[in-house]
């Protein structure tokens, strides 16, 4: 027992100690405590303290369980559900263009117009008249008899659908037989035949010489050849003072009014899912949720290059907030389908939280109409 | 559907900004429970050898942080002070594992020159106190800790998570050599 320390002085010096370190005042001031929380909240990977307050965060098994169902309903939509397109084995302009393959004579028809003939009768779907359009490749007729570069020639010198439809032709490769369109068009024949876009190709001031080109000529305007209406696949990243980076994901509708200028108003759609990284100043496994909308205009100069500015707002959950957004991007048409757009978007302070946000997004886009 | 829409908003906004209001004052309410117990926090910082230079302001932050992080498991059901000091120690213990907090070689005067720094009217027996603590390992710091804090055997055995013989034993271990070590300097 001797060997041991006895530690009862020590216990009662150190009470009495810690009564009188109580009754001082303290070394540091509520501002000092104050100031290591935001130091730490800064060092630490974790938002201000008036940030947190402001994300109010879901699971992040939410946000991926809509990202994922997101994404899977966008492709099936795609492969499957997306509205009839016009027959794969529609004939190329090249292949209608007489002079296009020195092998086959003038005279010589186009089997394989002939092979897929499409009744006059009912008027084609928007969107297969759409596919048609858009990718260069004239429509067919359900004139058996009638070859289709014939049908050019007549529409030319007649000017008008009902001479062609009452036009008797005798087919190139059948000089002897005669059409089977004889009699009169009747008005929804008339209405069905418009609708093909053969009638555009008639220019009374100045006929062509080639009414291919000339339909190609036509189709050039940018409203009719740009997408009026596509759907994108947002992919890109945000960043604020006090969240930090954060990546989003989103899904976003694009849509040019048509006019006849160069410049036309647009509309824009998107919802976004917003996701922390590790670089976020929060590093909870948060996401914010985000929608947008607004109106702006676009400048289509060529048909495959569109800007556009458009400015609206949007409202976030997981960290409620509502302001102003100003979207600023470019789009290149890669393909038939897809487009390529570049963007921008600058979040205004909004109502619940003060600070301003930055984001930079590459899109793909599927062309709808 | 609009209408509901409408009111959904208004609802969330407003449980919003309650929140917000509700954590502000929440986060007032702490920094001035922190602060009545400053000393407290800077005797859990000494105890854990922790000198007056950057590596006690580092330590107190990181005391203070733990704290905000865990304030929502303070529920009341003892004193704050006994709370903090629990959430302190801790921190300090992990704190003091992480960098290897070892000053062999100081000597008593070193302490008490410390000490006199640190408190206007230094006890002496506290200055030797906390010269003997620095000798000792991160265990025996904390189980010497809690016995000069009044704490007796039974709540030493729950917070260290020791059976009472083991302490009743592990401490006679550490007051024959704080003895020895108490010999040695004189």
């Amino acid at each position: 027992m001797n060997d041991e320390l006895n530690l009862e002085p020590y216990r009662r010096a150190w009470k009495a100690e810690k009564e009188r370190q109580q009754s001082a005042p303290p070394r540091h001031s509520e501002q000092d405590i104050a100031a290591m929380l935001s130091r730490y909240n800064a060092t630490k990977d974790v938002a201000p303290i008036q940030s947190q307050q402001h994300r109010r965060t879901l699971p992040i098994w939410i946000g991926s369980a809509a990202a994922s169902v997101a994404i899977l309903v966008g492709v099936i939509w795609m492969l499957w559900l997306r509205p009839a397109t016009a027959p794969t084995n529609l004939p190329t302009v090249a292949e209608l263009r007489p002079h296009s393959n020195p092998s086959l004579p003038m005279t010589q028809n186009n089997s394989n117009i002939q092979s897929n003939p499409i009744d006059l009768t009912t008027p084609p779907s928007i969107h297969s008249r759409t596919r048609t359009i858009r990718s260069f490749q004239e429509p067919q007729f359900n004139l058996p008899s009638y070859g289709n570069t014939e049908a050019y020639q007549i529409v030319n010198e007649e000017n008008h659908p009902t001479d062609i439809l009452n036009t008797e032709v005798i087919p190139n490769d059948q000089p002897d037989a005669k059409s089977s369109v004889q009699s009169p068009a009747t008005q929804s024949q008339l209405q069905a035949f418009r609708e093909t876009g053969i009638t555009s190709m008639i220019d009374k001031q100045k006929t062509p010489k080639d009414p291919l080109v000339s339909t190609r000529t036509k189709l050039d305007h940018p409203m009719y050849d740009f997408p009026n209406l596509q759907v994108g696949l947002s992919l890109g990243a945000t960043t604020s003072p006090s969240i930090g980076t954060q990546a989003l994901v989103g899904i976003v509708a694009t849509k040019d009014v048509k006019s006849d200028g160069i410049v036309c108003a647009n509309k824009q759609g998107a919802l976004y899912l917003y996701f922390d990284m590790p670089s976020s100043a929060t590093d909870n496994d948060t996401m914010s949720v985000g929608l947008q909308y607004g109106y702006g205009l676009s400048c289509r100069p060529t048909e495959s290059f569109a800007m556009r500015l458009n400015m609206g707002g949007y409202i976030m959950f997981g960290g409620f907030n509502l302001g102003l957004r100003l979207n600023a991007e470019v789009s290149y048409r890669l393909s038939e389908f897809i487009t390529l757009t570049a963007g921008y978007q600058y979040y205004m302070p909004g109502i619940v939280s003060g600070e301003s946000r930055h984001a930079a997004m590459l899109s793909v886009g599927y062309i709808i109409d | 559907m609009h209408v509901t829409n409408r009111a959904l908003f208004a609802t969330y906004y407003w449980m919003d900004i309650r929140a917000i209001k509700a954590e502000r004052l929440r986060q007032q309410q702490f920094v001035a429970d922190v602060q009545r117990c400053d000393a407290l926090i800077y005797s859990v910082c000494r105890l854990y050898g922790c000198r007056r230079d950057e590596s006690t302001e580092d330590l107190y932050q990181e005391i203070v942080c733990a704290l905000w992080e865990s304030y929502d498991t303070f529920k009341g059901e003892s004193s704050f002070s006994s709370w903090l000091y629990s959430v302190a120690r801790n921190t300090a213990v992990a704190y003091y594992r992480r960098h290897q907090l070892r000053q062999p070689e100081i000597s008593l005067t070193d302490v008490e020159r410390d000490f006199e720094d640190w408190h206007e009217s230094p006890d002496p027996l506290v200055g030797e106190l906390y010269y003997l603590i620095d000798q000792l390992n991160v265990e025996d710091r904390t189980l010497v800790g809690l016995y000069i804090d009044g704490y007796d055997y039974e709540e030493i055995a729950q917070q260290m998570h020791l059976s009472q013989p083991a302490v009743r034993t592990r401490l006679s271990r550490i007051k024959v050599r704080l003895k020895e070590i108490k010999d040695r300097q004189k």
